[in-house]
C-alpha cells in the first residue's frame, strides 16, 4: 500500500537531511540573535527597547513566506548574491528572532523584583545579577517555549519550497508530480516531519512541567 | 577590614521619602550604634519597611542622609547642598557590609542551600570556593540546617527557607544586619525557629535593626525600641519603657490592638 | 504597455493596484471563511477532546497532535492534490480554507480546553454547592468564565491564522502574496513590490489585533 512512498523513501530522507539543515542553521542563529535582543531589551529602556519592539512587531505582523519572497527576491537586487537557501535561512533568522526576542524578554521581566532586592541585598552589581540570578532562571524558564517555537519553525522550513528552494516538501512535489501518488506521499511526508517535530514537542512538555519554579 | 569605633554603625538625619504624592517618610533622624538591637514597630503602611530598605539602599531616599561608618550611602551631598549619586559599584560595596533578610525569604530558586550562601561572597568579594564552602557550613552548622546543605529552596519549609535567608546575609560577614518582618509570612508554629536564630545573633553582639509584628519578642531581644507612625519617629527608648508607658496616644491605641501585656 | 518605475516603485506600484486588490479581497475572504470553519472545528473538537474516555479523547489527541506537528503547507497540498482522488473534486480556494480551518482548529480545541480547565475546581464545586445542576453549572458558571480566559489567546491565533492565508498561493490561489509574485515576474518589477505587499499584511494583521484588544478591554471591563 505504502509501495510508492517506500521505494521514494531514499530520495525524500535526502530531502529531510536538507530541511533539518535549514532548521538548524536558521532556527539555532535566529534563536541566539533572539535571545540576545530580548534580554537587552528587557534591560534597557528607551530608544533600545523601542527599536527592537518595532523590529518584532513589524516581523510578526507579517507572513514568513512574504519574508522569504521579499529576501529572495530583494538580496540579488541589492547585489548580494547567494545562493537561494542562504537567502531564505535569513528570512527564518529573522522570523525566529522576532518570536525569541518576545520569549526571552517575557523570561527576564517575569523574574520576581524580590530576587533582584535580594541579590541588590548580597551587594551584587548589575553583571553578576544578569549572569548568576536572572539568566539562570530567565533561561530554564525559556526553554520550553523555545522548543515549541523551534517546531514552529521546523514546520516553516517546508514554505521555503514555495520559494523554490529544494527540501522536504519540494522533494514531496517532485515525486509526486512523478507518480501522481499524493495521498501516500504527502502523508508519508509528514509523517517524517512528525517524527522531527514530535519529540521536540513532548519534551517541551516535560519540561514545562518540571521547571515552574515556585516563588 | 577597619573599624571607626568612635562613629555610630547607622546614622540616619532627617530622612525624607515619596511615593509619587505620597510621602512616607517625613524627616527621620537616629543612630544604631555598634552591638545595639534596634526594634522598629507601627502599624502597617507607617514606613517602617521603606524605612528599613533605604538603609540598604533598596528604596533611594529623596531627602537627608543615610551615613554607614560615617560613610554617605546612595548620594554624596557636596557643600552647595546638591546632591551626587554613587556609582553603582561604590553602591554595591556599602551594602556588602550591611546584611538584609526579607519577608518573603527570597532565596534564590534555581540553585541549591550551599550556592544560596557561597553566590554572593564568590562572586562579590573573591573569596575562594573552598573557603566560601566551609563557611557556608559553619552557618549552617549555627542555624541548624547542616543536613539540608545540597537542598533546593523548595524542598525546605519557610522556616526553614529563612533561616538559610539568614545564613545567606551572613556569609558576607556584614557589620549589621536588617530584618524586614522576618517571621509575618510564616505559619505560627514555625516563628520561633527564626526567632531563636535572631536571639543568638544578638546575643553574640551583632548590630541588628528588626522591623516586626512581634511584640513579645521585641521587647526581649532588643536595646532599643522605635515606633513609626506616618512617617516620623513618634517614640523611641528603653523597649520596657516603651511598651509598658507608652506616652503617646498612638502608641496605646496601637499596643492595645495586641493586647499584650509586658511584665 | 508603458510601465514607469521611479525611485521607490511607487508609481508602478499604484498601476498594479487593481491586480492587488484582487489579492487582497481573495486574502481576506480566506481569512474569514478558515476563521469561521477553524472556531466552529475547534468547538466539535474540545467536547470529545476532554471525554474521560481514551476511545473518544484519544483519537481527537492523535487528530490534534498530528496536525500541530506537521506543516500547513503539507495539510494544503493534501487536500489539493488528494481529495479529487477521493472523488472530491473541489476548487482551490475549499481545498485552501479546509486545510487552514483543520489545522488552526486543533490549535483552538486546545487553546479552548486549557481555558476551560483554567476556571479552577472551586468554581465548579462553589456553583453545585449552591444547587445547580451540572448542566447549569457549566452554561452559568464555568463557560463564561472560560470564554473571558480564551479571547486572547484565539485572537493570538487568528492572527497566526491570517499569516497563514499566503500559503495557499502555492496552489496557485492569486491572493496577495501570490499576486505579487505574478507582477514581480510578468512585468520584471524590483523587490518593491514586496515591500508593499508586506505592509498591507502588517495593516492587516496590526488592525485585527488592535480591535481584538479593543474587546479584550470591553470584556475585562464587565467582569
Amino acid at each position: 500500500m505504502f509501495d510508492v512512498f517506500l521505494s521514494n523513501l531514499p530520495y525524500l530522507l535526502k530531502g529531510a537531511v536538507q530541511t533539518i539543515w535549514l532548521a538548524l542553521a536558521g532556527v539555532g542563529v535566529g534563536t541566539a540573535l533572539g535571545l540576545f535582543l530580548g534580554i537587552i531589551s528587557a534591560m534597557s529602556g528607551g530608544l533600545i527597547a523601542g527599536s527592537i519592539t518595532v523590529y518584532v512587531f513589524t516581523v510578526r505582523g507579517i507572513p514568513v513566506l512574504v519574508w522569504m519572497f521579499l529576501s529572495y527576491y530583494m538580496l540579488p537586487q541589492l547585489g548580494v548574491v547567494i545562493g537561494d537557501s542562504y537567502a531564505v535561512i535569513g528570512a527564518l533568522i529573522l522570523y525566529t528572532g522576532a518570536f525569541v526576542t518576545e520569549i526571552a524578554r517575557g523570561a527576564v521581566l517575569s523574574i520576581p523584583k524580590q530576587q533582584i532586592d535580594a541579590a541588590k541585598g548580597l551587594g551584587m552589581q548589575k553583571y553578576g545579577m544578569l549572569r548568576l540570578v536572572i539568566l539562570p532562571q530567565a533561561i530554564t524558564m525559556s526553554v520550553p517555549p523555545l522548543l515549541n517555537n523551534s517546531v514552529m519553525m521546523v514546520k516553516a522550513t517546508a514554505y521555503v519550497s514555495v520559494v523554490g528552494v529544494w527540501e522536504l516538501t519540494y522533494a514531496a512535489r517532485e515525486v509526486v508530480e512523478r507518480t501522481l501518488a499524493a495521498f501516500q506521499i504527502f502523508l508519508g511526508v509528514m509523517l517524517i516531519y512528525f517524527l522531527i517535530c514530535y519529540p521536540l514537542s513532548i519534551f517541551a512538555r516535560r519540561l514545562e512541567r518540571r521547571y515552574s519554579y515556585e516563588h | 577590614m577597619n573599624t571607626k569605633p568612635d562613629m555610630p554603625m547607622i546614622c540616619v538625619k532627617d530622612l525624607y521619602k515619596n511615593f509619587g504624592d505620597l510621602s512616607v517618610l517625613n524627616g527621620m533622624s537616629f543612630n544604631v550604634n555598634r552591638g545595639e538591637v534596634l526594634a522598629i514597630i507601627g502599624p502597617s503602611g507607617s514606613g517602617k519597611s521603606t524605612m528599613l530598605r533605604c538603609l540598604n539602599f533598596l528604596e533611594e531616599h529623596d531627602g537627608g542622609e543615610i551615613l554607614i561608618e560615617g560613610e554617605p550611602l546612595g548620594y554624596r551631598v557636596l557643600e552647595d547642598q546638591t546632591r551626587v549619586r554613587q556609582s553603582e559599584a561604590e553602591i554595591a560595596r556599602l551594602r556588602s557590609n550591611v546584611g538584609m533578610v526579607f519577608q518573603s525569604f527570597n532565596l534564590f530558586p534555581h540553585r541549591n542551600v550551599r550556592d544560596n550562601i557561597t553566590m554572593a561572597p564568590i562572586s562579590v568579594k573573591h573569596v575562594a570556593k573552598n573557603e566560601a564552602d566551609q563557611r557556608a557550613e559553619m552557618l549552617l552548622e549555627k542555624v541548624g540546617l547542616i543536613e539540608k546543605i545540597n537542598e533546593f529552596p523548595s524542598r525546605l519549609s519557610g522556616g526553614q527557607q529563612q533561616r538559610v535567608a539568614i545564613a545567606r546575609a551572613l556569609a558576607m560577614e556584614p557589620k549589621v544586619m536588617l530584618f524586614d518582618e522576618v517571621t509575618s509570612a510564616l505559619d505560627p508554629e514555625l516563628v520561633g525557629e527564626v526567632l531563636t536564630v535572631m536571639q543568638q545573633l544578638a546575643e553574640e553582639g551583632m548590630t541588628m535593626v528588626i522591623v516586626t509584628h512581634e511584640m513579645q519578642f521585641a521587647h526581649d531581644v532588643s536595646n532599643r525600641l522605635m515606633f513609626i507612625d506616618s512617617g516620623k519617629i513618634i517614640e523611641e527608648g528603653a523597649p520596657a519603657d516603651i511598651l509598658r508607658n507608652p506616652a503617646s496616644a498612638r502608641l496605646q491605641e496601637f499596643l492595645h490592638r495586641f493586647r499584650t501585656s509586658f511584665l | 504597455m508603458e510601465v514607469i518605475i521611479d525611485f521607490f516603485g511607487f508609481n508602478f506600484i499604484q498601476s498594479q493596484l487593481p491586480r492587488f486588490w484582487n489579492g487582497f479581497q481573495l486574502t481576506l475572504a480566506i481569512a474569514l471563511v478558515s476563521m469561521l470553519g477553524a472556531v466552529v472545528c475547534g468547538i466539535v473538537l474540545v467536547g470529545p477532546r476532554m471525554s474521560n474516555s481514551s476511545m473518544v479523547a484519544g483519537p481527537v489527541i492523535g487528530y490534534v497532535e498530528l496536525v500541530r506537528n506537521t506543516p500547513l503547507l503539507l495539510q494544503i497540498y493534501l487536500s489539493y492534490f488528494g481529495l479529487p482522488l477521493i472523488g472530491l473534486p473541489l476548487s482551490a480556494f475549499l481545498c485552501g480554507v479546509i486545510a487552514i480551518a483543520s489545522q488552526h482548529g486543533a490549535f483552538l480545541c486546545e487553546i479552548y480546553r486549557a481555558g476551560i480547565e483554567a476556571v479552577s475546581k472551586k468554581q465548579w464545586e462553589g456553583a453545585l454547592a449552591l444547587g445547580m445542576t451540572r448542566k447549569k453549572a457549566k452554561y452559568r458558571v464555568i463557560l463564561p468564565q472560560a470564554f473571558v480566559n480564551v479571547v486572547p489567546p484565539i485572537g493570538n491565533q487568528l492572527v497566526i491564522l491570517i499569516k497563514d492565508t499566503s500559503l495557499v498561493s502555492a496552489i496557485g490561489i492569486i491572493e496577495l502574496t501570490l499576486s505579487g509574485k505574478m507582477v514581480i515576474e510578468r512585468s520584471g518589477a524590483s523587490f518593491e513590490v514586496f515591500l508593499f505587499i508586506a505592509a498591507v499584511y502588517l495593516f492587516l494583521t496590526s488592525s485585527f489585533g488592535a480591535g481584538l484588544r479593543l474587546l479584550e478591554n470591553r470584556l475585562r471591563a464587565r467582569q
